[in-house]
C-alpha cells in the first residue's frame, strides 16, 4: 500500500495506471455487450459514427465500439498469456542456471541461446502458417511465450550470478536457510525489478507481435483482436473509401495501451531499482 | 593561524520514523575543531561514535536521513571562506575532488563490480578533467598507480578479482588522482596488512609533503595515529571529548576514555590480561544525561551525570572536556 | 590435543582472463594445517596471500583445486546435510559491508539463525538469546533492531556479524579479520570474548587479522602466509617473539607501532604480484634482504626448526 502511494506520485505511474485501467474496464464491458461478437450482419453496414452506434459499424455488419472491447480484452489476454508463462519460464530457468552452474547451466543455456540464433520472425510466421486453424487465443499467447522467454532467462542468470558472488549468500548459508528460502529471501529482492520490466515490455512485445501476424493473415481472423481488426479495416480498404473509424479505433487503442505500458515499466523499474531503494529505506 | 577547514558547533543526526515514531540519532553532537594547512589531523574513538558521519558532514555529502541541525563547515579555497553546507551545482563539483576529496570507509565495496577498473577511472577522470583524449587519461591513471606501488594492470580487471587489500590501494589511488587539498580518509589501512599498512602511510605522508596538502585521517588505530598524525582528536559518543598534539595524547592522555583506549594498545610480547573499558558504548538514540561516559567512568562524580562537559583547555594545544580537569 | 580440522596439501588456483589470455593464479599453495580442540589459530599474512580463500575452502565454500580438508576425522566433503555442518562451524567475513544482504533488515539473520537451528521455540525466547549474544559484543537488541545495513557503523557490522555466528554456539569459528573496524578498547574486549570462548567452552577459533599485537594477545598458535604459502608456522611465542623467516621479520619491522615518538619513515619498494606468484624459486626471494643464489633458483622445502615450520633455504641445512 505504501508502496502503491509512492508510485503515485510520479505522474507516469498515474496516468499509465489510469489508461490501463480504462482498457480494462472496455475490455469487461464486452461481457454485456448485446452483440455476438463474431456473427456477421447484425446491424446495418458501413454506418459512420452515430448515437446508435458510436464508432460506427464495420463491413461485416457489426458495432466497432462492441466489436472494440471484445479486441482488446482478447489481445490483452495474448499478451497476458505471453508475458505470464515466458515469465515463468524466464524465471525458473535463470534462477536454476544462475545458481546451479555447471552442466544445468550449461545445458539450458544452450538452449536459450538456440532460440536466441534462429530467425524468430521467420520461425514464428512459418508456425503460425503451418498451425493457422489452431490459433486460438490461448495457443497464440503459449506461441508468442515460448519465443518470449530465452533473453530475459539470460539476463536473470547473469545476475544471479553475480548475486550468488556476494557475501550475503554465505550468510545466508550459515544462517541455516535452504536454498529455496535463500533464494527467494535474498535474490527475488534484487530480481523483481528486473523480472517486472521485462514483464511489461514482453507483454508490450506480445501485443505487437499478434498485430503484425494479424495483418499477416496468419491468425484466425474471426477472432476479434486488435491485430484482426486492423486487418479486416486493411483489406476491406478503409483508407480508401474514407472509413477512418475502422482503422481509427484498434489504432489509437493500440497506441494507448503501448503508451500506457512503457510508463509503467519506467516508472516501476525506476521504484523499484535496488540502488533507489536503500536510499528510500535510509529516507524513512 | 592559516585554517584549511573549521568546524563550527556541528550537529548531524539521523533522523528516522520507526513504525510512526521519530527517532533521532545524534551522531556528530556539538563539534568544533580547525584544521590547519599542510598538517595532518587524526580523529580516533569508539566504532558507532560519529567519525564517519563527521566526515560525510564535511564533505558536506548530506543524503537523507542525515541532516545538520546547527553549525557550519568552512572552506578555505584560494584563502577565501566558503560555506561547505551553501555549496551547490557547478560550484560544489568543481571543490570537490579538487580541493577536497573523500576516501569513504569500506572503499572496496564501492566499485562499480560489473565494470572494468579502467572504465571507472575514465568515467571519473572524464568528468573531472576536460579536454584530453582518452589514451592521454589512461596515462595519467597508469601513472598514478605507479607513483603509489600498484600495478597498472590492475585497470585491465574488475573489482572482484583483486583481494581487499588490493582493491583499497586502488581506493585510494583514485580518491587521490586530481591532487587535492584536504584528503578525508576514513579508515585508510583498515583492510590492509601492515607492510601495506606502511606503504598507504608513505604515500599519504608523500602526497602531504609534495603538494602540501591536508590530511584527516580517521581511524581507530592508534598505531596509524601515532605514525602519521600531528594532532589528533578522541571522539566519544558524537563529542570530541580530547585535542591535542598526537605526542601528548600518547604521554599524558587526560580523559579517562582516552585513557583506556592508550592503556588496551597490544604489544608483541605482552600476553597479560588487558582491561578494556567496562561496559559498552551508549546508543546514540538515548544518550546517558551529563557526561555520555560516566557510565563507564571509573572516577564518576556527581556533577558528570548532571552536566556534560565542556572542552576546555589546559594548554596550547591540549584540550579536554572532563569535569576531573575543571579548575 | 584433539585436532578437529586438517587441511591437507590444500592448493587453490584461480582462472583470470578470457581463454585466450588465461593466466592461473595460485591463491593458495599446498597449505596443510592443523586446528586443535579449543585453540586459537591466527592466519596473518599479505594482504590478498590467500588467508580469505584458505577459510573459504575450510567453511567448504570453495572447492580445493587439490588437497583435502577433514573435520573431526571426516572429509568435508562428505558432509551431506548443510545445516549440519553449519550448527558446528560458523563464520564471520571480512567485509561487513558485504556480509549482509542491503535490501534486508540485520535482525532477520538472526531469527533466521535461531528458528532454522531450533534454538529457540517463540520469538520472546528467541529475542533474549539474541539479546544476551549481542551484550558479549557489546550492542544490544534495541541497536540492531528494525534497521537496515546501511543504518550500521562498519563496527558495528562486525559484532553483529560476531554476535550471529555465536548463536549456534559452533565447535569452530572462523574469523575473518572481525575487528578491524573497532576502537582497541573493545578489539580487546572481543579478544577477550574469543579467550573465554575457548576457556570455557572448548570452542577453537581461526583468527585471522592484520594486527600482529592481538594476534600475539590471543592465539596460541600462528602461521604466517607469504604468497598462498605457509611460510612459518608454530606457537606465537616462538614465531613471533623469534621470527625465522625474512617475511614475518619484514611484517614484524612493519607494525605501525604507537609511539608518536618512534616513527618508521623509511621507504619501502614492492613488486608486483602476478609475477612473482609465477616465479620459480621462492616467492619471497624478490624483497629478502637476506637472499642467496639458491632462493631464485629453487623453491624452499618445509623444515621444523626447534618445533616450528619454516619454508626458507636459510633455515633448510
Ligand atoms: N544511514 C544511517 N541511518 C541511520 N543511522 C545511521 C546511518 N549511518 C550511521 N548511522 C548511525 O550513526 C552512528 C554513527 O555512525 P558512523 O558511521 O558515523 O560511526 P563511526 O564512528 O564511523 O563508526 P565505525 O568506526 O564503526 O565506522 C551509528 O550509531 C550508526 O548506527
Ligand atoms: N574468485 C576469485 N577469482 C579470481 N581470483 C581470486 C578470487 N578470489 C580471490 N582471488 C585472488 O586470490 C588471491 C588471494 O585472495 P584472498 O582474498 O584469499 O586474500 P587475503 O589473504 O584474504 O587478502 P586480504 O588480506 O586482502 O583479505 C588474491 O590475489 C585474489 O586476487
Ligand atoms: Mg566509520
Ligand atoms: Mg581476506
Amino acid at each position: 500500500m505504501e508502496a502503491l502511494r509512492e508510485l503515485f506520485r510520479d505522474y507516469r505511474f498515474a496516468v499509465g495506471f489510469v489508461f490501463l485501467v480504462l482498457l480494462a474496464a472496455l475490455a469487461f464491458l464486452s461481457f454485456f455487450s448485446p452483440y455476438d461478437p463474431v456473427r456477421w450482419l447484425q446491424v446495418p453496414r458501413d454506418e459512420p459514427p452515430s448515437w446508435k452506434h458510436i464508432l460506427g459499424t464495420n463491413a461485416k455488419g457489426q458495432d466497432v465500439f462492441w466489436e472494440a472491447t471484445f479486441a482488446i480484452r482478447n489481445s490483452l489476454v495474448v499478451a497476458l498469456i505471453a508475458g505470464l508463462v515466458s515469465r515463468v519460464v524466464a524465471v525458473l530457468v535463470g534462477f536454476l542456471a544462475g545458481y546451479k552452474g555447471g552442466v544445468v547451466d550449461r545445458v539450458l543455456m544452450g538452449v536459450a541461446d538456440g532460440l536466441l540464433v534462429i530467425p524468430l520472425f521467420l520461425i514464428l510466421v512459418l508456425v503460425a502458417m503451418l498451425l493457422r486453424e489452431a490459433m486460438t487465443i490461448v495457443n497464440t499467447g503459449l506461441l508468442l511465450a515460448f519465443f518470449g522467454w530465452a533473453w530475459d532467462a539470460r539476463t536473470i542468470r547473469a545476475q544471479i550470478l553475480s548475486l550468488r558472488e556476494r557475501e550475503f549468500t554465505q550468510t545466508s548459508l550459515l544462517s541455516g536457510n535452504s536454498t529455496l528460502s535463500l533464494v527467494s529471501k535474498e535474490y527475488v529482492p534484487f530480481t523483481i525489478p528486473l523480472i517486472f520490466s521485462t514483464l511489461i515490455s514482453n507483454i508490450a512485445w506480445a501485443i505487437g507481435m499478434e498485430i503484425v501476424l494479424a495483418i499477416l493473415g496468419l491468425v484466425r481472423l474471426e477472432i476479434p483482436t486488435l491485430g484482426t481488426m486492423l486487418q479486416w479495416a486493411i483489406t476491406r480498404q478503409a483508407m480508401l473509401l474514407g472509413h477512418w473509424w475502422w482503422i481509427a479505433t484498434p489504432l489509437a487503442l493500440t497506441v494507448i495501451l503501448l503508451v500506457a505500458l512503457y510508463w509503467l515499466s519506467v516508472s516501476v523499474s525506476e521504484y523499484l531499482d535496488p540502488r533507489m531503494r536503500i536510499q528510500r529505506i535510509g529516507a524513512r | 593561524m592559516d585554517a584549511i577547514i573549521t568546524v563550527e558547533n556541528l550537529q548531524a543526526f539521523y533522523v528516522l520514523e520507526v513504525m510512526g515514531e521519530r527517532k533521532v540519532i545524534k551522531a556528530v553532537n556539538g563539534v568544533d575543531f580547525a584544521v590547519l594547512r599542510d598538517e595532518v589531523y587524526g580523529i580516533a574513538g569508539e566504532s558507532g561514535c560519529g567519525k564517519t558521519t563527521l566526515l560525510k558532514a564535511i564533505f558536506a555529502a548530506l543524503e537523507p536521513p542525515l541532516r545538520i541541525f546547527e553549525g557550519k563547515v568552512y572552506y578555505y579555497p584560494n584563502g577565501e571562506r566558503v560555506d561547505a553546507f551553501s555549496l551547490a551545482g557547478e560550484a560544489r563539483r568543481k571543490l570537490r575532488w579538487t580541493y577536497i576529496s573523500y576516501i569513504p570507509q569500506g572503499s572496496m565495496s564501492v566499485f562499480n563490480p560489473v565494470k572494468r577498473l579502467r572504465i571507472t577511472f575514465l568515467d571519473f577522470l572524464k568528468s573531472h578533467v576536460g579536454g584530453k583524449r582518452e589514451e592521454e587519461l589512461l596515462t595519467l591513471a597508469r601513472e598514478h598507480l605507479v607513483r603509489l606501488g600498484l600495478t597498472p594492470q590492475v585497470l585491465n580487471g574488475y573489482p572482484h578479482q583483486l583481494s581487499g587489500g588490493m582493491r583499497q590501494r586502488v581506493a585510494i589511488a583514485l580518491a587521490t588522482l586530481l591532487k587535492p587539498r584536504v584528503i578525508l580518509a576514513d579508515e585508510p589501512t583498515t583492510a590492509l596488512d601492515v607492510v601495506a599498512q606502511r606503504a598507504v602511510l608513505q604515500l599519504l605522508r608523500d602526497v602531504q609533503k609534495e603538494f602540501r596538502s591536508t590530511i584527516i585521517v580517521v581511524t581507530h588505530d592508534m598505531g596509524i595515529h601515532a605514525q602519521i598524525t600531528d594532532r589528533m582528536a578522541i571522539m566519544y559518543a558524537g563529542r570530541i571529548v580530547e585535542e591535542g598534539l598526537t605526542k601528548d595524547i600518547f604521554a599524558r592522555p587526560l580523559h579517562p576514555y582516552t585513557r583506556y583506549l592508550i592503556q588496551s594498545l597490544p604489544k608483541v610480547g605482552d600476553k597479560n590480561t588487558k582491561e578494556s573499558a567496562p561496559g559498552s558504548p551508549p546508543s546514540l538514540l538515548y544518550l546517558p544525561p551529563g557526561c555520555s561516559f560516566h557510565p563507564r567512568c571509573s572516577e564518576v562524580m556527581e556533577h558528570c551525570v548532571q552536566e556534560i562537559p565542556p572542552l576546555k583547555k589546559i594548554n596550547e594545544s591540549h584540550w579536554v572536556a572532563c569535569w576531573m580537569r575543571e579548575g | 590435543m584433539t585436532v578437529i580440522l586438517e587441511t591437507k596439501g590444500v592448493s587453490k588456483v584461480f582462472s583470470l582472463g578470457s581463454w585466450l589470455s588465461r593466466v592461473h593464479l595460485v591463491a593458495v599453495d599446498r597449505v596443510s594445517l592443523q586446528i586443535r580442540q579449543a585453540e586459537i589459530f591466527t592466519l596473518a599474512g599479505e594482504s590478498g596471500c590467500g588467508k580469505t580463500t584458505t577459510a573459504r575452502m575450510i567453511l567448504g565454500f570453495e572447492l580445493p583445486t587439490t588437497g583435502e580438508i577433514f573435520y573431526r576425522g571426516k572429509r568435508i566433503d562428505e558432509f551431506r546435510d548443510r545445516k549440519a555442518w553449519f550448527q558446528e562451524v560458523q563464520a564471520v567475513f571480512q567485509n561487513p559491508f558485504e556480509t549482509f544482504n542491503p535490501l534486508r533488515k540485520v535482525e532477520s539473520y538472526f531469527f533466521e539463525t535461531v528458528f532454522n537451528y531450533h534454538l529457540r521455540k517463540d520469538v520472546k525466547a528467541a529475542q533474549a538469546l539474541i539479546e544476551e549474544k549481542l551484550q558479549a559484543v557489546g550492542l544490544s537488541f534495541q541497536d540492531v533492531a528494525g534497521k537496515y545495513p546501511a543504518e550500521f557503523s562498519g563496527g558495528q557490522l562486525q559484532r553483529a556479524s560476531i554476535a550471529r555466528a555465536l548463536l549456534t554456539n559452533p565447535s569452530l569459528l572462523v574469523a575473518d579479520e572481525p575487528v578491524s573496524m573497532v576502537d582497541a578498547s573493545l578489539r580487546m574486549s572481543i579478544v577477550n570474548l574469543f579467550r573465554t570462548l575457548r576457556d570455557s567452552f572448548g570452542v577453537s577459533v581461526v583468527y585471522i587479522t592484520h594486527d600482529l599485537a592481538t594476534a600475539y594477545y590471543v592465539s596460541d598458535r600462528i602461521a604466517i602466509m607469504f604468497r598462498g604459502n605457509i611460510v612459518e608456522m608454530g606457537g606465537v611465542e616462538e614465531v613471533l617473539g623469534a621470527p625465522k623467516h625474512p617475511y614475518t621479520k619484514l611484517l614484524l619491522e612493519s607494525i605501525p607501532e604507537p609511539d608518536p615518538e618512534r616513527r618508521q619513515e623509511k621507504a619501502m619498494v614492492f613488486l608486483e604480484e602476478r609475477e612473482e606468484y609465477l616465479r620459480r624459486g621462492c616467492k619471497f626471494a624478490g624483497r629478502c634482504p637476506e637472499k642467496e643464489e639458491i632462493c631464485s633458483r629453487e623453491a624452499p622445502q618445509e623444515v621444523m626448526v626447534g618445533g616450528v615450520f619454516v619454508r626458507c633455504h636459510k633455515h633448510a641445512r
